[in-house]
């Protein structure tokens, strides 16, 4: 599994509005339905979900990122987007840092696998720092896609 | 003049017993049994466990070696219910450490699966 096999490009989002965790997860499970992956009905419904997962312990996992998530019956396979937030979002992190960096994900009850193993390639790209560096000065949805994709093509 | 029977001085480090606080190596195997595998949640509460304790945590899965006091290290291993981890703790309180952790992984609350309070059906 690839980082684009589940990052949804066109919901990419590099310049983040939101100030507070909770509009944060909302603008950007929006950017998600702007581009089909979730109907209007489901917005509220997932942003109240990963905003109740949230209380059960952030997802800020450090080094100014976060991955907001949940497992949630409307979604029909696991989807992903990256936001980049300016000004850092507090998140409550379990170092104490603001969050500028987001992969938010929602995956289906049925798939814990995909879930995990979405996890566990975000998290070993997130350990170079160099993806994390140019992650945070891209400037377009097309940079972001470009750095996704050389991530990919980095890992076996 | 006696050359000859001169010693070279012995370091008094040497001459010191035994210090009793040796850091100990001691490992312990444990499996996932979480039905989700080791995603957020139980990686959260085994690194702010094991950040409590003096010693180095390392963990060990097929041929990887991280740190078990980093987030990133362990949601990297991707471990799915039924791996079996080896914990490696190093340090003056190692044995509290492993103890400590490998009650933990078994805990009702790192395997809860209900990571979400929502209940929708549909």
């Amino acid at each position: 599994m690839k980082l684009l096999d589940f990052v949804v490009p066109e919901a990419i989002l590099v310049d983040l509005k939101a100030a507070g965790k909770e509009s944060t997860i909302r603008e950007i499970v929006e950017s998600l339905h702007r581009v089909g992956c979730l109907s209007a009905n489901d917005v509220d419904s997932v942003t109240r979900a990963i905003l109740s997962r949230e209380e059960l312990g952030s997802t800020g996992i450090g080094q100014g990122v976060a991955v907001p998530h949940t497992r949630h019956p409307k979604a029909d396979r696991l989807i992903c987007t990256v936001a980049i937030s300016r000004r850092g979002v507090d998140f409550a992190a379990l170092d104490g840092e603001p969050v500028d960096i987001l992969f938010l994900l929602v995956s289906p009850p049925s798939q814990p696998g995909d879930h995990l193993r979405a996890l566990e390639i975000i998290s070993r790209h997130l350990k170079d720092e160099r993806f994390v560096h140019f992650l945070r000065q891209a400037k377009t949805c097309e940079q972001v896609v470009d750095l996704l994709e050389e991530a990919d093509q980095g890992i076996p | 003049m006696t050359d000859g029977s001169r010693k070279p001085p012995l370091a008094p480090s040497l001459l010191e017993a035994p210090s009793d606080d040796v850091d100990e190596t001691l490992k312990r195997r444990v499996e996932i049994t979480n039905e989700y595998g080791l995603h957020l949640r139980p990686v959260d509460l085994f690194v702010r466990l094991a950040l409590t304790f003096q010693s180095e945590i390392r963990v060990r899965h097929n041929g990887h070696d991280i740190n078990g006091k980093s987030i990133l290290d362990l949601l990297g291993l991707g471990a799915p219910q039924g791996t079996v981890l080896e914990l490696i703790a190093k340090g003056p309180d190692a044995a509290a450490a492993l103890d400590a952790l490998s009650q933990l992984v078994v805990s009702s609350r790192f395997n809860n699966p209900e990571d979400q309070a929502t209940e929708d059906k549909d």
